[in-house]
């Protein structure tokens, strides 16, 4: 390994986080021989947000004396295809959290699921004939309650007359308490509904209803910020679940689950297995730092004999 | 690589001891990163597969634990685990002992002890979505 080589990572690693690409903050758009389409990005932005009604101008003199107005950022991201060729360029509208005063929020606490309950779930679902499945949230933080007050104002060339500030109906990214927000009435729709939240593990949601022929239908659901994994042996109860839930929250159902965090999930109901891989990523991990990579290959014959030999101890209970 | 913790358990050990020295690397742990993506590139496709099983083996949970006795640079002893069901893992973890060890075999059980601990959690989450533990768990130890 020679420094040169480190350098390489180096730079790549900087690439890889973007930097050198796409501007780092609001100001740093002008003076770019990009500017204009960074600043077509930042309109497009503002625009959409207030054509969402997420905030409503009005006077500061109405702001109590104990909230401060806080800044809006931006962050700027390069779209590209899967050639690295950019597509778009695009602004995200941010909260400054930071600006937010302890006592100006309540409760920040969000529970999501950890890499270890999709495992279990995967596992169990095997076992319990069960079906995978998944759905997302559409624009989460979008419907969330929202308690306390929270102003802000615009930087640079959307600033507001003077005596004038924004006042935000819906939870915008950043703010302390949006995945709060956003968790809160989810669980609450689920336990209204019937859900029981598992002791063990508080993002974890399962429904049992007896049917007539003395079987059970159920449903193990957990959440991972707006991803929902769900694990079910009755199709037609998990559809009725579905349609009442997407009711009350915009959902998009994408079926079987076969995409989740960046791994793939394959479920084979006939032969009983489950395959979770994250090839893709790992494709992805290796373009980017080390493309020309000499492989090691791990002896797939010691693998399979090992696996062979992996059995739970038999006959030693006490 | 912090995405490794999903389903590459065989280098999560090794990602999390090169993790620990990312805000200053040095030639050695940047040649260690090299070492595990070059054992990447040679096993992209390898992922955790559950199988079912005969009725009987059921949803049994089972544990594998390990412990390296004064092994760690600090001279702490550094225990590891698995749980496995379904034919694959489950729930998989290393920690430094947080005590004095005077022997090997002292550390191992240590290990096995820390091991139940993580055990009960899974157990009772287990039981509560509707797979009751009909045995107790087994922890091979060796």
């Amino acid at each position: 390994m020679t420094l040169a080589m480190s350098a390489k990572i180096c730079e790549d690693a900087i690439e890889f986080a973007g930097i050198g690409s796409a501007p780092k903050h609001y100001n740093a758009v002008f003076g770019r021989p990009d500017e204009e389409k960074w600043v077509a990005a930042l309109d497009k932005e503002v625009i959409k947000i207030f054509g969402m009604g997420t905030w409503e101008i009005i006077d500061t003199s109405t702001i109590p004396e104990s909230c401060n107005v806080m800044n809006i950022c931006f962050s700027f991201k390069v779209k590209c295809d899967s050639e690295g060729i950019t597509t778009e360029c695009r602004a995200r509208a941010n909260a400054d959290g930071r600006q937010q005063k302890p006592g100006s929020y309540g409760e920040t606490f969000a529970p999501t699921s950890k890499f270890r309950i999709i495992r279990t779930i995967c596992a169990i679902t095997e076992q319990e004939k069960l079906t995978l499945c998944q759905f997302d949230i559409k624009c989460a933080f979008l419907m969330a309650l929202f308690k306390e007050p929270v102003y802000m104002n615009l930087p640079g060339r959307y600033r507001l007359p003077n005596g004038k500030a924004l006042r935000c109906l819906k939870l915008l990214y950043s703010l302390k308490q949006s995945a709060h927000g956003f968790h809160e009435p989810i669980f609450g729709w689920l336990k209204d509904d019937g859900f029981k939240n598992l002791d063990s593990d508080g993002e974890v949601f399962m429904k049992e209803v007896k049917k007539t022929n003395s079987t059970t239908s159920e449903i193990i659901l957990t959440i991972c910020v707006d991803d929902a994994v769900v694990g079910t042996n009755d199709n037609k109860f998990y559809a009725e679940f579905l349609t009442k839930l997407g009711k009350d929250v915009e959902l998009s159902d994408s079926g079987k689950l076969n995409w989740i965090l960046g791994c793939k999930v394959e479920q084979n109901l006939k032969n009983g297995t489950v395959r979770m891989s994250q090839e893709k990523y790992c494709n992805n991990v290796l373009k980017r730092f080390l493309s020309d990579a000499n492989p090691v290959f791990f002896n797939s014959m010691r693998i399979q004999s090992a696996s062979a030999s992996v059995r739970p101890p038999s006959a030693q209970r006490t | 690589m912090v995405l490794k913790v999903f389903t590459r358990g065989d280098c999560t050990f090794a990602v999390n001891q090169c993790v620990r020295f990312m805000s200053n690397l040095g030639p050695t742990y940047v040649a260690a990163i090299h070492r595990v993506l070059r054992y990447l590139a040679g096993n992209r496709s390898l992922g955790i597969t559950y199988r079912r099983s005969a009725e009987t083996e059921g949803n049994q949970l089972w544990a594998i634990a390990d412990a390296n006795h004064a092994g760690a640079d600090d001279r702490h002893s550094v225990s590891g685990w698995a749980v496995l069901m379904a034919g694959a893992m489950v729930n998989l973890a290393s920690k430094s002992q947080p005590v004095t060890a005077i022997s090997s075999t002292e550390s191992q059980f240590y290990s096995v002890s820390l091991r139940s601990l993580d055990y009960g959690y899974l157990r009772r989450m287990m039981d509560m979505m509707g797979c009751k533990q009909r045995a107790a768990t087994p922890i091979a130890q060796d």
